[in-house]
């Protein structure tokens, strides 16, 4: 095995510039899938962390035809409402919660808010934010009023910390605690303050949706269908509800993500087959020589093999290095509104992938190889 | 001594059936004994190429019978005949044939790759016959570092990696100047001295007068011994 590795090393040397334009083939092609897979790895790694956070909890919104993600923001939840839900059968407890996106350089654009204003019962807070979550300084209390508390995100980006003033919409609020980050960007951007002075601050008696916790929690299938059976305009999404249909949109954008970077690392691959069928035609002559002294089919089968396999394998790991370097930078640039997470399973796929191109790459120009005649071979001049 | 090479009535034919049939080998009868030093003469045309692809299994006959140190190779698939070609016949080409990516030990450790040999009885061995050969000064040169004459015996240090019973040298002088053909003539001697069959194919009457056997081959038979 060492003789081929050997012997394949020197001839992918021997045409430097060919082999180095077909090894970047792959590179750029599994490159792609890695830096684009870890996109929908992030955002999985994000639904993964939210859903153990908001494990067993309803959400009810005003009934639409949207999408869940308009629906959030349109959504509008009457206290009357908020009072038969929490009448329903096998609710426990139920809150209102007023939620609203803005941004900080004051522009809208197609990018998600940065910053999301929240009113929530602060007695109810844990509802909203995982009950063990950690933070510094205080969680609000009935009594609060111009008193807020911030996600780690929101803090770093205003600069502030506790007993700071924060401005929103013209009021200014004291930072009174600070939530560590929980890699939920909602969380992590939120402005939370107590209800009513959110109802004052937006001049507005209604919910943006209502959280539910159910009696049994077993049962949440239950009582979310309960609760759209017995309040009028509503429906009721449970986290699993919830993080199907995200899972179902993340699956659909790394499909067509990954899908398009893979037909790019195909076509690395007809690059490697191209290379390899022209190294075989130089190499007529060397081929011959070998079957006439000896070599056996396989031998000329697996030395060609090996051959497509190591150039593919060495654009695939370069192919790793520059999606893990795009990978950062998305994170990075994006300025924490994408997460792009690449994860080994990820990777190890990139890879076997690439070496699976090189294999089947090199088939035929190997099968082509180890047909050859070697008085015919030899006769090539 | 026993044969090494037996041919009973081989015969050649291209495209046989055809209009545009070719009868190469009509019907060869040949025997080359263990240890013996023999020299194949014809003219281009003649059908020699064709005989010495034939005995060195790297062809096979239309019909007739072709038996290799005791073992019928007629009807071998071309992985068998390989298995063949790699134990039993050493070959020496006029155009050298070296692997131009390849050193001259490493071109030498080739056959012995392909007959998986332990690593370091290759490397050892393949030393041992390039010393054999006076090139121990030109191991770790590659072939167009090196004279046709040296390139030549590099290439009868690898025919003889695998210790066969058997040295095919096709015109193996054709390509060097009288001298650097001669010290490979006296090199092929020196082997049969040691024990080795040598055939040589050539066209050069001086280098066939040489050996203690030759045969003549004429429009595919042999015509005089």
């Amino acid at each position: 095995m060492q003789e081929f590795i050997e012997i394949a090393v020197k001839n992918i040397w021997r045409q430097k510039t060919r082999s180095a334009l077909t090894i970047i083939g792959i590179m750029i092609g599994i490159g792609a899938i890695v830096a684009l897979g870890s996109i929908s790895e992030g955002l999985r790694v994000i639904i993964e962390e939210n859903l153990q956070q908001a494990s067993g909890m309803i959400t009810v919104l005003q009934k639409s035809d949207g999408s869940l993600f308009t629906a959030i923001a349109r959504s509008r939840i009457t206290e009357q409402q908020l009072e038969e839900i929490s009448k329903v059968n096998g609710v426990k407890d139920a809150t209102g919660v007023i939620m609203r996106g803005s941004y900080l350089n004051g522009q809208g654009g197609f990018s998600q808010p940065d910053l999301f204003f929240v009113g929530i019962d602060p007695t109810k807070i844990d509802m909203f934010v995982s009950s063990n979550i950690r933070y510094d300084g205080e969680l609000l209390e009935q009594s609060d009023t111009f008193e807020a508390v911030l996600g780690d995100t929101l803090a770093k980006k205003l600069g502030v910390d506790i007993g700071d003033i924060v401005t929103y919409r013209g009021y200014e609020f004291q930072v009174k605690g600070i939530l560590e980050r929980t890699g939920d960007t909602g969380t992590d951007s939120s402005l939370i303050v107590n209800i009513q002075t959110a109802k004052d601050v937006l001049d507005t008696e209604d919910y943006n949706m209502v959280i539910v916790l159910p009696e049994d929690l077993d049962e949440v299938g239950d009582v979310a269908k309960s609760i759209e059976d017995s309040v009028e305009g509503v429906s009721a999404i449970t986290t699993e509800q919830f993080a199907k249909q995200i899972s179902n949109i993340v699956d659909q954008i790394s499909f067509f993500t990954v899908g398009i970077a893979a037909i790019s690392a195909i076509v690395g691959g007809l690059g490697v087959m191209n290379t390899m069928i022209m190294s075989v035609m130089e190499r007529r002559k060397e081929i011959g020589i070998l079957k006439a002294i000896g070599a056996t089919r396989k031998f000329i089968l697996k030395q060609i093999i090996i051959e497509s396999a190591l150039l593919s394998l060495i654009g695939g790991l370069l192919g790793l290095a520059i999606g893990q370097l795009g990978s950062w930078s998305i994170s990075y640039f994006s300025e924490g509104l994408a997460f792009a997470k690449t994860t080994p399973s990820l990777m190890i796929n990139a890879l076997i992938f690439a070496l699976a191109l090189g294999i089947v790459g090199g088939l035929y120009p190997a099968t082509m190889a180890s047909n050859l005649d070697p008085i015919e071979a030899l006769r090539y001049e | 001594m026993s044969n090494v090479i037996e041919l009973h009535n081989v015969e050649k034919i291209y495209n046989e059936g055809k209009e545009n049939e070719l009868k190469v080998l009509k019907g060869i009868n040949l025997e080359i004994k263990e240890g013996e030093y023999a020299s194949i003469v014809g003219p281009s045309g003649s059908g020699k190429s064709t005989l010495m692809h034939i005995m060195g299994c790297l062809d096979r006959p239309t019909r007739g019978k072709v038996i290799i140190d005791g073992q019928d190779v007629s009807k071998l698939n071309d992985d068998q005949l390989a298995k063949i070609r790699r134990e039993k016949i050493g070959f020496i080409f006029q155009q050298f044939y070296l692997i131009p990516v390849l050193n001259a030990l490493e071109n030498v450790k080739i056959p012995m790759n392909l007959n998986n040999y332990n690593k370091n009885d290759k490397e050892e061995r393949a030393r041992e016959l390039l010393k054999q050969v006076d090139l121990a000064h030109r191991m770790y040169n590659f072939p167009n570092q090196l004279s046709g004459g040296e390139m030549q015996r590099v290439a009868i240090a690898r025919a003889l990696a695998n210790n066969p019973k058997i040295i095919l040298a096709d015109e193996p002088t054709g390509n060097l100047d009288t001298k650097r053909g001669e010290e490979i003539i006296n090199l092929l001697e020196k082997l049969n001295k040691e024990g080795r069959t040598i055939i040589i194919v050539t066209h050069d009457l001086n280098i066939a007068k040489r050996a203690k056997r030759k045969i003549m081959i004429k429009d595919g038979v042999l015509v005089r011994e």
